[in-house]
């Protein structure tokens, strides 16, 4: 009889145990990195010219900014030529800046700039400035949204400390669940408590 | 423990997996199924002819009965399932993940995979009747994998390559064939095991003859109303098994094939010598097994095809119980070295969409060492050959105690 409690009592503890791992821990371990600040959308697409400057100005969503990239085009890769994209302050100082080869560029290819994490980027206007000095037959082009005027850009943010990523995910986790058909998760969660006392009582 | 307790903890196992793990193909497939629920029925000539205006310009690259099942399935699931599944099924955008009801999108198109699951239980039980067999099919993590993470319909051809082999044991060739032949239908691959299958009774010509039509028949008459269309075998063709098989060459001779031909034979040997001889097919099906993962380059799924006669022998051989168990640990090894982002944390983005993003073992190695990963799956696949010789060496022995 002891020895049936004992596996009952396991297998709580494991059932809970796996679902712990799976929507909090994992998450909260392996995900360094999240999407801040984006915009998707596209409709055009626009050349990148010598000596002009392709400016995209963003509010971060999110503390600890670590990456932005703009979507390119470089058909047949045949493009060598080099370019900058620089991150700019609030204050139009330039905070960050990558210099890169045209080769690297695919057909298309998010050219991601990464570097630390600005702690305080929340709530905080950025610049993405993307600029080449030399001319060529062979034009890379940059994605565009002709709604707005913007260019197809997506930022990342570094999850932080444990802690951190810990209560963002159950925040997530919490969000995702009242997002969802409200009778299909009580129907499944219903099926999942039954099939447990099934099994604890069988 | 009792067959109803393995019942009750395996389909809570399953209930807790299966809409919390992803891959991409099931959207894929399903996306060309819906279109029967519109009325198309040359599925192939619809995705050729509007190409360039589907939100997937992917070739539908399974046979006419694959799609004509599914197919149904879906457009009965359209009806009870939540409206947002057909949204989700045509966003190829950059959203196209990002739906909250997404686990339960693959919950619904995962449920015939669940019934044909425990069915196979059924099968193996009625087959070896052993309860053990039963509760190690339901309660191994390897077929949960294959079936529900992987989340391919595989499961239904296997379920079926099972039954026919249940039927050829009770002597019912006809309906053993015939449900091969459904199968090969659904997909081509037990036309590998049809040699086995039909040299399973002692050699009768005019047996096998009538055999083999039995199983060509389903896959002739639902290929029929196709074969005058360019865009069917267009798109038939770009599926990869018969390339595959053949690609591994060794001094220009496809290592497969003639490693296949030397099994085939092994077993007729051993039929035909020793005809009684417990788990001689299933032993045979496991050499096929480790000779197909050493020398193709497979798809993960493409595993769950051995996987219960391999089961079997891991149940009544515990000799090589531990040569069968590393061989499993070696091919996750093998399958995480995949450049395929939705074979690792890719899984799991109906729990987190930034799993995406994660990089993948593959990617870790070439980012924090010298060693490509392609190299070490090569390593992996010759320590495969090596276990399917010790293997045949292991037979060798038995065979003379």
């Amino acid at each position: 009889m002891k020895k049936i409690l004992k596996i009952k009592i396991f297998f709580i503890f494991f059932e809970i145990l796996f679902i712990f791992v799976l929507f909090l821990l994992l998450p909260t371990i392996a995900i360094t990195s999240r999407a801040g600040t984006q915009n998707l959308e596209s409709d055009n697409l626009s050349p990148v010219l010598s000596n002009n400057t392709y400016t995209q100005t963003f509010t971060s969503s999110q503390n600890n900014l670590e990456s932005v990239s703009f979507l390119l085009k470089n058909p047949a890769n045949l493009n060598r030529q080099n370019f900058t994209l620089e991150l700019l302050d609030n204050n139009k100082n330039t905070i960050q800046k990558l210099d890169f080869n045209g080769f690297g560029i695919g057909d298309p290819s998010w050219i991601i700039f990464k570097f630390p994490p600005i702690q305080k980027s929340k709530n905080e206007t950025y610049k993405m400035k993307l600029f080449t000095n030399e001319s060529t037959d062979n034009h890379i082009s940059i994605y565009t949204n002709s709604k707005d005027n913007s260019y197809v850009f997506q930022t990342t943010h570094s999850t932080g400390n444990i802690y951190e990523s810990f209560k963002t995910n159950l925040d997530l986790q919490s969000q995702k669940y009242f997002l969802q058909n409200e009778l299909i998760s009580k129907i499944y969660l219903l099926l999942i408590f039954s099939l447990n006392i099934a099994f604890l009582f069988s | 423990m009792t067959i109803k307790k393995v019942i009750l903890l395996s389909l809570l196992i399953r209930l807790l997996t299966i809409p919390f793990f992803y891959h991409p193909d099931i959207k894929s497939q399903y996306f060309h199924f819906q279109f029967l629920s519109q009325r198309v029925s040359n599925i192939y000539q619809y995705v050729s002819d509007n190409k360039n205006n589907l939100p997937n310009r992917d070739t539908f690259n399974y046979l006419p009965l694959t799609y004509f099942t599914f197919g149904s399935y879906f457009s009965f699931i359209k009806e009870v399932s939540l409206p947002d599944l057909s949204n989700w099924l045509n966003d190829w955008g950059n959203f196209k993940n990002s739906y909250p009801n997404l686990s339960f999108f693959l919950l619904s198109l995962k449920f015939p995979y669940l019934i044909a699951d425990y069915l196979i239980a059924l099968i193996l039980l009625k087959l070896y009747r052993r309860p053990e067999i039963f509760s190690l099919w339901l309660l191994n993590p390897i077929s949960i994998y294959l079936i529900y993470i992987l989340g391919n319909f595989d499961v239904i051809p296997v379920l079926l390559t099972l039954s026919s082999y249940y039927f050829l044991t009770k002597n019912k060739n006809i309906l053993s064939f015939f449900l091969l032949g459904i199968a090969i239908s659904l997909k081509l691959y037990p036309l590998i095991f049809l040699p086995f299958f039909l040299f399973y009774n002692p050699i009768n010509i005019k047996k096998i003859i009538l055999n083999t039509l039995v199983t060509l028949f389903p896959l002739l008459t639902t290929l029929l109303p196709f074969i005058y269309y360019s865009s069917f075998w267009s798109s038939f063709f770009g599926s990869g098994l018969t390339q595959k098989i053949l690609e591994f060459k060794i001094v220009g001779i496809p290592i497969f094939p003639v490693g296949y031909l030397i099994i085939l034979f092994s077993y007729l040997f051993f039929k035909t010598r020793f005809p009684k001889r417990f788990l001689n097919f299933e032993k045979h099906i496991l050499y096929l097994f480790v000779l197909f993962i050493s020398t193709v380059n497979f798809h993960p799924q493409w595993i769950l095809w051995f996987f219960p006669f391999v089961l079997v022998f891991y149940f009544f051989k515990p000799k090589i119980r531990p040569l069968i168990l590393i061989t499993f640990l070696l091919l996750f090894i093998y399958i995480a070295l995949i450049n395929d982002q939705y074979l690792f944390w890719g899984h799991l983005i109906p729990i987190d969409l930034a799993f995406v993003n994660t990089p993948s073992p593959y990617q870790l190695i070439i980012k924090y060492s010298s060693f490509k990963p392609e190299f070490i799956q090569q390593l992996l696949k010759l320590i495969f050959f090596a276990f399917l010789l010790t293997l045949t060496q292991f037979h060798e022995k038995n065979t003379k105690n």
